[in-house]
């Protein structure tokens, strides 16, 4: 049994998507969903209350914080309105031609957290939407309010895996918003559920508050699998020194992914990205 | 409960029903067919042979069971990543995993060891020391 599993490491690890393995586990998550979904639905009242004892705890800073931000947040929609409003004369003059953009050209996929990764130190989890509803591999996933949380890795007929934005193997290309700061999003300490900003010049101006969306770059031989615009996190803390090539940010993400239920996958209308 | 089916049925069958347990999570999480298997393999017939010897009629067996499997499932599987090529941060697993999976594990290790008990019943053969040859 011992050889058999490594056996089957070995071909899982390195056949390709489309292989005769790959196929047969993909038939297999199709039988097991619904007894997945069946198990989350057992296991989702013990998660909620240890979800709302920490969520207690957290209640009375994050009020504060809340409406500090709803006040700015105000003010910028108001901004953000009237901006908007001249984008999109100013495009209809100038016949521009836009790459798909966030959100007119994506379809929501809403889909439950169906499973959990079997290892817990893995930042990953299945949710109950697959190629039937459209879904593809690198296709962006957001949470309930539109941040940005992860994207697919792999898909099955009615199911996918999501690595999270703090996931080992997770990097976005990001920007700061109305700043000349743009680098690669990846997960920060381990456990603290931060992200670094990597490699931001030392000449960009940055600020603690700043708040970083998707850069969405279309240019070169790999674009970005992101639209540009997502909302990832807010910069927590900008640092620099002398030895250092880039400067070191540290950004809180938006989404709370430890308490995830359901997410949003973003499919491309226009066909491929 | 592959503790308790492995305390209680022998290491064989114990490690069969690891293997097909780790099959069936690898298949529903869409991991790499085979590493929870091999992993929990070789934890339940290690457990299952600590109940055919030294662990029989030893009340803490299935705590201790409980326990050292969880750990070596943890490391091993964090073992397995960083040879897969997986990132996987050191410090998440030794430090945010670990302790509360053991908790989590010994709090539900009693209940689901009775559960699996009577589910199961006692089998007197299959806990009967195998290939062990006490001196004296």
């Amino acid at each position: 049994m011992v050889l058999l599993a490594l056996v089957l490491v070995t071909i899982s690890f390195r056949e390709s998507e489309s292989g005769g393995l790959h196929s047969a586990q993909d038939a297999g998550a199709t039988v097991l969903h619904p007894f997945q979904v069946g198990i989350e639905r057992v296991v989702r009242p013990f998660r909620d209350l240890a979800g709302y004892v920490d969520g207690l705890i957290a209640a009375k800073a994050e009020n504060a914080r809340l409406r500090r931000d709803l006040a700015v947040a105000q003010q910028e929609a108001i901004q953000n309105r009237t901006a908007f409003e001249q984008n999109r004369a100013l495009r209809a003059i100038t016949k521009y031609h836009a790459p798909p953009s966030y959100p007119d050209d994506y379809a929501p996929v809403p889909a439950a957290i169906s499973a959990y990764s079997a290892a817990q130190f893995e930042q990953q989890v299945v949710v109950a939407a697959g190629k039937n509803a459209g879904v593809r591999r690198d296709d962006p996933v957001l949470d309930q309010s539109g941040y940005l949380v992860g994207r697919i890795t792999r898909v099955s007929s009615r199911s996918a895996r999501v690595a999270l934005l703090t996931d080992e193997s997770s990097a976005v290309s990001a920007q700061a918003l109305r700043r000349d700061a743009r680098g690669l999003v990846r997960p920060g300490r381990a456990g603290t559920g931060a992200l670094l900003l990597d490699y931001v010049r030392k000449s960009s101006e940055l600020r603690t508050g700043d708040r970083i969306v998707t850069a969405g770059s279309q240019r070169g031989q790999l674009p970005s699998d992101y639209p540009r615009g997502i909302p990832i996190g807010r910069v927590t803390d900008v640092s620099q020194s002398d030895t250092d090539l880039y400067k070191t940010v540290q950004v809180e993400p938006f989404a709370d992914v430890d308490s995830l239920e359901s997410v949003i996958v973003l499919v491309t209308r226009r066909g491929k990205r | 409960m592959l503790v308790a089916i492995a305390l209680l049925r022998g290491a064989v069958i114990g490690a069969a029903a690891a293997f097909f347990a780790g099959l069936l999570v690898d298949t529903a999480t869409l991991g790499t067919l085979g590493v929870s298997s091999l992993l929990l393999t070789i934890v339940a017939y290690w457990v299952g042979r600590y109940g055919e010897t030294t662990g029989r009629d030893r009340t803490h067996a299935p705590l201790l069971s409980v326990v050292a499997a969880t750990v070596a499932f943890t490391l091993g599987a964090f073992g397995l990543h960083v040879m897969l090529g997986d990132g996987v941060s050191a410090r998440l697993v030794f430090f945010e995993s670990l302790l509360p999976a053991v908790l989590l594990n010994t709090l539900a290790a009693t209940p689901v060891f009775a559960l699996t008990s009577r589910l199961l019943g006692r089998e007197d053969g299959a806990r009967a020391p195998r290939g062990v040859k006490l001196a004296g």
